[in-house]
């Protein structure tokens, strides 16, 4: 078997220039088709972090985005409905054009590493009773402003102390978090705030109306999927086409070079090597067309996603290439594996060896 | 015969080669049409986005505050205004409030604009197409026509907005056709708001004879922590954002030619592995090699254009189908424009030419002999 495999390898490197060719155009596809899909991907990741917390705030907003705001005397109408721990948030986006804004969270505390998992990954966290003015970064955002802990950042003209950079796998990776009252400070709101953050086991459930023009929402959906979807479905359908079309076109070349190899295969056959032999040296041409195309076609999409991030109205995007994305792409590549070796077998299985050896051209 | 040949006699032979063997052609015709269509697919999308039209009106110059990417922060007052038309004084045709709020409906963002109704056709450009205007005193709106567009709601269908039901009773042609927005009368706003007498841009109208950068730069004199921009200007960032997304379209369209170059160069390198005795034979009857080059040149356009031609039938009617949809408050609407389908075939034929220039090359430096003896 070594002997076909190397016999296989030969023909390769025979035909460099045509496997070369079909290779690069496999590479491209593999990388769109998983940078597309990371896209995809970095929605469900980024904008829906499904969590078990509601969010009270105005009726027709994305209150953890921008846009709610309310008196903090919701507070008191929500504790005489029953709803214990209602906490409160400040988020808005401040920036005069598209390349300062920023996302700005304003949070308790004492109490935001009990609703979301940040993680520092350089200085510290918020301290209850922090002085004013201090603030740490999403690292999206600390990437954008090129700020560490200990360095000082302007937000809406005020100056503010990075006493760390954190990542947390969401949208919040592009804000500053900062103490709630030094948000409200910031924004002239007096002790208005964005939206009350609330447990799902009390009297309240999503979709609920309160007075005041209020919402009941679930927290951690901001993707509006509904939104992006046409353009999402329409992106990955002419992104399907062209894998159609270069697996197409892999599975011809494929097909017509076994045809172009059926004098040699079946003298293989001929010495009284079976089946297995010639499908072993097909599989073996296919492993390593498909396997090192879509190995490449991977590490390209892994490494160029982190350039292909924008920043839009203070939100980044990128692919968000993970473990569940490369996993997803290895099945398609052994779907497409399967394709490339079922159809140059059977261009030269169905026929008997007489038929194989004999000259037709 | 000094192997040359008429562009006519090159393709009646190349079109007799496609014809002597059907499968084979109608094969590589079909392995190229998903890849065709997709480019068709993909510069829609592309084209769509960059041809977002402008927004706003020429005339308009606003004042806000900074935070213009957060207009709920944005609180002005009639104290503003008086100040806007001290300055502005007679080269302004008016100097009127504007509220203006992105809003989540439908799972879609949508923009909710509120001026006095008497100015929204001289200062806003609205034209009414259906219905009858708002009430200043009763829970109605109107709609834009892209807003129709969009989510289908009717003049008389009811919509909570901002924990208000509000009947809709007129539907209006914006000039910025391309954002979807809910118009209501200022005093409706302010109520539905809770924040009386707040707003969130001063508009200046320019009268006909006024200069514009003149009124700009007094304005931003007075007005020295605000913006003062061309209203179009206002969402120019917006419209670059959503425009953005047309990057990846088109470097998804870079892959889609390439895989057309270098399928149509992979046809044509098989063809030669397959027929090198074909092409020797060309050769002994005195065909130059830049005959037989052209020749195989004029059959992978030939293939190619019909994979286009295959592809524009099925990519054309599932685009022209497509419903427009709202974007960050934008309408996006896929069109196939001749533009567009002359730009692809362009590039897709020169692609394949180049893709059959390129897999020919060395087969055609081969001496006779040897690809006579070729299998």
């Amino acid at each position: 078997m070594n002997a076909v495999a190397m016999l296989a390898l030969r023909d390769i490197v025979r035909r460099r220039r045509m496997m070369a060719a079909l290779g690069a155009m496999l590479v491209l596809t593999v990388s769109t088709v998983i940078i597309l899909d990371g896209y995809v991907h970095s929605i469900e990741v980024r904008f829906r972090s499904a969590q078990p917390r509601l969010v009270v705030q105005q009726d027709s907003t994305v209150g953890e985005f921008a846009g709610s705001r309310l008196p903090s005397s919701v507070a008191t109408t929500l504790d005489e409905m029953g709803v214990t721990e209602a906490i409160p948030e400040v988020h808005a986006v401040a920036g005069t054009s598209g390349a300062d804004a920023v996302l700005i969270a304003g949070v308790d505390p004492e109490r935001y590493l009990d609703l979301d998992p940040f993680r520092i990954v350089d200085g510290r966290g918020l301290r209850p009773g922090e002085d004013h003015r201090t603030t740490i970064l999403g690292s999206f955002l600390a990437d954008r402003f090129g700020a560490s802990a200990g360095d000082t950042v302007s937000l809406r003209g005020r100056d503010f102390e990075v006493v760390g950079v954190f990542e947390l796998g969401t949208y919040l990776d592009d804000a500053a978090v900062v103490p709630i009252a030094d948000a409200q400070a910031l924004l002239g709101w007096g002790d208005d705030v964005s939206l009350y953050v609330i447990p799902v086991d009390g009297p309240l459930v999503t979709g609920d109306v309160l007075p005041g023009g209020l919402v009941v929402a679930r927290r951690g959906d901001i993707a509006l999927v509904d939104e992006w979807q046409p353009l999402l479905t329409l992106l990955s359908a002419s992104v399907r086409l062209l894998a159609i079309g270069v697996v197409a076109v892999l599975t011809v070349a494929l097909w017509r070079l076994a045809w172009l190899h059926r004098v040699d295969l079946g003298l293989l056959r001929l010495m009284g090597f079976g089946r297995r032999t010639v499908v072993g040296f097909l599989a073996v041409q296919a492993v390593v067309l498909v396997g090192v195309s879509a190995g490449v076609g991977a590490a390209s999409a892994v490494l160029l996603s982190p350039h292909l991030a924008r920043t839009t109205l203070a939100v980044s995007t990128a692919p968000v290439i993970d473990l569940e994305v490369l996993v997803r792409s290895a099945w398609y590549a052994a779907g497409v594996f399967a394709v490339a070796l079922a159809v140059s077998s059977i261009a030269v299985m169905r026929r008997g060896v007489g038929a194989l050896v004999r000259r037709d051209d | 015969m000094d192997g040359r040949l008429s562009p006519l006699v090159r393709l009646r032979l190349a079109l007799g080669d496609l014809a002597a063997e059907p499968l084979r052609t109608a094969m590589a015709v079909l392995v190229l049409t998903p890849i065709a269509a997709s480019w068709f697919l993909l510069a829609s999308i592309a084209g769509s986005l960059q041809t977002l039209g402008e927004v706003g009106e020429e005339r308009n110059i606003v004042v806000t505050e900074p935070d213009v990417f957060d207009v709920a922060n944005i609180s002005l007052d009639a104290s503003d205004l008086a100040t806007a038309e001290a300055e502005v004084g007679k080269q302004a045709e008016s100097v009127t409030p504007l509220v203006l709020r992105l809003i989540e409906l439908d799972d879609r963002v949508l923009q909710l604009r509120a001026a006095d109704t008497e100015t929204w056709s001289p200062v806003h450009g609205l034209a009414l197409l259906e219905g009858r205007l708002p009430d200043d005193d009763a829970a109605e709106m109107a709609i834009t026509r892209s807003v129709q567009v969009a989510t289908g709601w009717e003049v008389g269908d009811v919509q909570r907005v901002f924990g208000t039901e509000l009947t809709i009773t007129a539907l209006l042609e914006g000039s910025g056709s391309k954002v979807a927005s809910l118009w209501m009368p200022l005093a409706r706003a302010e109520t539905l708001f809770e924040r009386p007498g707040e707003f969130q841009f001063v508009v200046v109208r320019l009268s006909s004879d006024a200069d514009g950068s003149e009124v700009r730069a007094a304005l931003k004199d007075v007005f020295p922590g605000r913006l003062v921009l061309d209203e179009s200007a206002i969402q120019a960032e917006a419209v670059e954002g959503v425009r953005s997304l047309g990057d990846l379209a088109e470097v998804f369209i870079v892959v889609g030619v390439i895989g057309l170059a270098v399928g149509s160069a992979n046809a044509t390198s098989l063809t030669l592995a397959e027929r090198g005795r074909s092409v020797a034979l060309l050769r002994v009857m005195g065909f130059a090699p830049s005959t037989v080059r052209g020749l195989l040149a004029t059959r992978s356009l030939l293939t190619t254009g019909a994979a286009l031609a295959v592809g524009l039938a099925v990519c054309a009617p599932f685009i022209a189908t497509r419903p427009s949809f709202v974007l960050r408050s934008f309408i996006i609407e896929t069109t196939l424009s001749a533009t567009t389908v002359a730009l692809g075939c362009a590039l897709s034929l020169g692609s394949a030419w180049l893709g059959a220039v390129v897999a020919s090359r060395r087969v055609l430096r081969q001496p006779v002999g040897p690809l006579l003896e070729a299998r």
